[in-house]
């Protein structure tokens, strides 16, 4: 069967020459550390005077991503640490002078997050793929009841068959890396169940006919499986998505009916028992799961084309008046391909630029 | 032989075809008086089926039924009887078989020199009353008289009156002088499985039906009420349980009273409780099953035309006291086919209930149990009502005797045929006739009526020296079936015959069917007033058309069990 979930478009973050942003940080204290990472763990890459007035680059919660106007260096400082001041950096190498009333950081608009490397940044995702389930189970039907004073059975294999499908899913990122999405698959297969009987024979005890044969099955898994997703952008056009969750089958298939050997027995001595299966269609809704990852090449933007590998698995058990149900199993191996198309996100809009403060008039 | 007539012109079985000579020879080979039976060449086939063609033209031969041979494609039996200024001639009968439009053989039983006064002096009423009087018959009884020329044992014939009814449990044929008002001749034409013997008080010994497996009924249902109609079988088997009453089963078996299907045996629940409805009415059925696939005939008459009427519970144990012995004898300890006998003139099948606990027959000192409980027993009284339907071979001496004898052949075929086991245990198919019912009750005591494979263990002759040549029993037609059934045995399964030495080389257990299908169409084919030796000239023919012609294992096995039981 062909299903399909959410495929995760791959967001490449550029994490270089981005622009500083139009803001400032003066350093509060003397051998402020300047670290390589948003963290109070990470390298420490310089360590900075008090006034220093650096470039604000990003803003990644309570840290500044900053850049050194003369240098060009960049690295992070906490939020805690600075005086964010709207404008540009002054001359290089010039500290703020003294008497400057600092702006309080939190009256600073909050900047957006910048992304790092290895952050996904679409906000959502559209895939379309073909695809191929197999490793379907085959399943079996026992049916018993009475007959001239006996108990006929009947057994029915129902085979395992591959079979070709269609998967649509689409998702939206919600956090970081992590999407919450669905998807629908479906696989529809045509089987040739076999069966066998034993008939009891009208006249004597024990001596029963046997009956075989076979009846066309048609088997139709609906899909809908929902994802929660994670992206792992490999590279500015590959993304790697694993994902995980529920699925939601609705399974048609089609059955003996409850009785469903019509025997045929020739008519008297009845000694060469025939019978025809006589079929129905039962619909069940069962939960399973379902895993997988996908991986996406974007020639464009928006667009590309990617594969997935996915296995989930159901059972729906199909009932039959005064019969065993029958437990259908759905899903299987999945392998598909077929269309990606992410949507990026917007980009943010620039924090409006402070006025600079204008000198003193001299009269 | 234990003749009632002289056969004037000598019974002919003649086969035309190729290898005639063949036969004669090999019939020669067998010491087989020359010329007795067998006519060795077409041109005397083709003579006799035009002395029949002209008696038939002369209304001395007419054709009364054409029976189809199940076994071979094309061919068919025409029964033509015989008949002087009009009127039958009982025994008088050929029977031709043909391939289309060519006669193949001819087996008949032909009266000539008749000359007698066709006019009768005693009207049918006045022969009617010498019936009732010579039989006891209820005055309600109808009898019919038919006048017949009568053929008398010492040659000469006799127009008489032709009359049958049932009278209690017997099924008395009476011919009385038309003439003189004499009777002339009697015997009782029901078909039973043993003679009737006397019973005694004895030690209880805790009798209970043996027959305790499990079999499936076919039956009817209605709501709850099962009914014993087997609706399954292209036949109607219908199983009557007349509740022990004596009274109404008398009523019924005479005539006087119509089965109703308030007689039907019923059943509430999915278990069929009564053990005796049980037995008798799926017995019945599996030996319509075995006579449709062995020989593809199909009921009594080959066409299911006649119903199959099974009468279990005609007596009540308890009440065995309570009548005189000679009138419910066979309803306690016999079972016996009835043709056309009912109020509807239906074929009955009645199974006797057995003996109360504490009697056992005198003469055997076995006790008697539900007769139902044998196969062998039912499957018997059956292939009566097949029998009657085609040979319908006249119930005294030999032709009686070899209707006896073709009911235990299929009784204990249609065992082997059923059975799962073979053996000499209970419900296991041999050749022992009734064991299931017939029981060891006194010191020596064995089980079964007749013992087919052995019959001088149970004092039945097993050569035709040994006959019984007396008048009871019909001329002995139980005693001396064994002769012929001795000869069925040896047939299949081989072995010497201890009163003449002689050996015969079988077809085995495992072919035992070709054997049963050779003596199915031999004796079914026979006249009515058919001796031994024809029955071994039918089953000689019969293993030629069906096995290969002359020299086959089947004719050689056959031909060597007739000589070995001295049947030639």
């Amino acid at each position: 069967m062909i299903r399909r979930w959410l495929v995760w478009l791959p967001v490449v973050l550029s994490v270089t020459a981005v622009p500083a942003l139009a803001a400032t940080v003066t350093v509060r204290a003397d051998k402020t550390p300047l670290r390589a990472a948003a963290s109070n763990s990470a390298l420490v890459v310089a360590e900075l005077k008090a006034g220093t007035v650096l470039e604000l680059v990003d803003v990644d919660r309570d840290w500044y991503r900053v850049r050194d106007p003369r240098t060009k260096r960049e690295g992070f400082l906490p939020a805690s640490a600075v005086v964010l001041q709207p404008g540009p950096a002054p001359v290089a190498g010039s500290p703020q002078k003294p008497g400057t009333k600092p702006v309080p950081a939190r009256s600073a608009p909050k900047p957006r997050r910048v992304p790092r490397k290895g952050d996904w940044t679409d906000s959502g995702y559209l895939f379309v793929n073909g695809m191929f389930e197999g490793g379907s189970s085959p399943f079996t039907q026992s049916q018993s009841w009475t007959y001239f004073a006996e108990t006929a059975t009947a057994t029915v294999e129902y085979p395992a068959r591959n079979a070709a499908g269609f998967d649509v899913a689409g998702g939206v990122r919600v956090w970081r890396n992590l999407a919450v999405g669905a998807g629908v698959t479906i696989v529809s297969r045509s089987t040739t169940a076999t069966y066998t009987g034993s008939i009891p024979n009208p006249l004597y005890l024990n001596r029963p006919s046997t009956v075989s044969g076979s009846f066309a099955a048609s088997n139709t898994e609906t899909g809908i499986h929902l994802q929660a997703a994670w992206g792992i952008p490999v590279s500015p056009k590959m993304l790697v998505v694993v994902f995980a969750g529920p699925s939601i089958f609705s399974v048609s298939q089609t059955v003996l009916q409850s009785q469903g050997l019509t025997v045929s027995s020739g008519g008297y001595p009845y000694d060469r028992a025939t019978a025809t299966a006589a079929t129905s269609s039962g619909s069940k809704t069962a939960i399973g799961f379902g895993a997988g990852a996908d991986i996406s090449y974007y020639f464009s933007k928006t667009m590309g084309v990617g594969g997935m590998i996915r296995f989930t698995r159901a059972t729906a058990s199909i009932a039959t008046t005064g019969q065993p149900d029958v437990a259908v199993t759905a899903g299987g191996f999945q392998v598909g391909g077929g269309i990606r198309i992410r949507f990026p996100a917007p980009k943010p809009a620039r924090p409006a630029t402070p006025k600079p403060t204008p000198p003193p008039r001299k009269d | 032989m234990n003749k009632t007539s002289r056969l004037v012109a000598v019974v002919l079985t003649l086969v035309v075809a190729l290898g005639v000579l063949t036969v004669a020879q090999r019939v020669s080979g067998d010491s087989v008086g020359a010329g007795r039976l067998l006519s060795t060449d077409e041109q005397t086939v083709r003579d006799l089926d035009t002395r029949l063609a002209r008696m038939e033209q002369t209304h001395e031969l007419r054709l009364r039924a054409t029976q189809i041979d199940t076994m071979v494609p094309g061919r068919s039996f025409e029964r033509l009887d015989q008949y002087y200024h009009g009127v039958p001639v009982f025994g008088g009968e050929a029977v031709r078989e043909a391939d289309r439009d060519v006669t193949r053989s001819i087996t008949a039983s032909l009266y000539n020199g008749i000359a007698i006064d066709i006019n009768p002096r005693l009207s049918p009423a006045s022969a009617a009353a010498i019936f009732m009087n010579a039989t006891g018959a209820d005055a309600r009884t109808t009898v019919n008289p038919q006048l017949v020329v009568l053929p008398r044992g010492d040659g000469s014939f006799v127009l008489a009156y032709r009359m049958s009814a049932v009278v209690r449990a017997s099924l008395p044929v009476v011919f009385v002088n038309a003439t003189t008002g004499g009777v002339e001749r009697r015997y009782n034409n029901l078909r039973t499985q043993q003679a009737t013997a006397l019973i005694g008080s004895g030690v209880l010994v805790g009798e209970n039906l043996v027959s305790s497996d499990l079999k499936k009924v076919s039956c009817a249902v209605q709501g709850s009420i099962y009914t014993a109609q087997d609706l399954m079988r292209p036949v109607s088997i219908q199983t009557y349980d007349l509740k022990g009453s004596f009274t109404r089963t008398d009523s019924i078996v005479n005539g006087l009273t119509a089965l109703t299907t308030t007689d039907l045996a019923t059943n509430t629940g999915s278990t069929w409780t009564d053990s005796v409805v049980v037995d008798g009415h799926t017995y019945v059925g599996w030996t319509y099953d075995y006579f449709y696939k062995r020989d593809g005939w199909k009921g009594f008459d080959g066409n299911n035309v006649r119903l199959v009427s099974v009468i279990v519970h005609p007596v009540n144990r308890a009440d065995l006291n309570k009548y005189a012995w000679t009138d419910v004898a066979d309803y306690y300890a016999n079972a016996f086919f009835c043709g056309q006998c009912g109020y509807h003139n239906e074929d009955l099948m009645v199974f006797g209930e057995g003996l109360p606990s504490g009697y056992y027959l005198s003469d055997t000192g076995q006790y008697a149990d539900y007769f139902v409980a044998s196969l062998s027993i039912v499957a018997h009284e059956y292939t009566h009502g097949v029998t009657t339907s085609t040979s319908n071979l006249i119930y005294q001496n030999e032709s009686g005797a070899l209707d006896e004898a073709f009911s235990d052949m299929m009784g204990q075929s249609v065992g082997f045929f059923e059975r799962t086991a073979t053996g000499s245990g209970l419900l296991q198919a041999d050749y022992l006739q009734g064991k299931e019912t017939f029981r060891p009750k006194q010191p020596g005591s064995v089980y079964g009526s007749r013992n087919i494979g052995n019959p001088s263990a149970m004092g039945d002759p097993d050569h035709y020296a040994l006959r019984y040549t007396g008048t009871d029993d019909n001329g002995g037609v139980h005693t001396n079936s064994t002769i012929a059934s001795y000869a069925f045995y040896l047939a299949i399964e081989g072995g010497t015959n201890h009163t003449s030495g002689l050996s015969v080389t079988g077809v085995g257990a495992a072919n035992r069917a070709q054997i049963e299908r050779a003596f199915f169409r031999g004796f079914t084919t026979l006249p009515a007033n058919a001796t031994f030796s024809m029955a071994r000239a039918k089953t000689i023919q019969a293993a030629r058309d069906l096995y290969g012609g002359i020299g086959s294992a089947v004719e050689t096995a056959i031909t060597q069990a007739w000589t070995a039981v001295g049947v030639f």
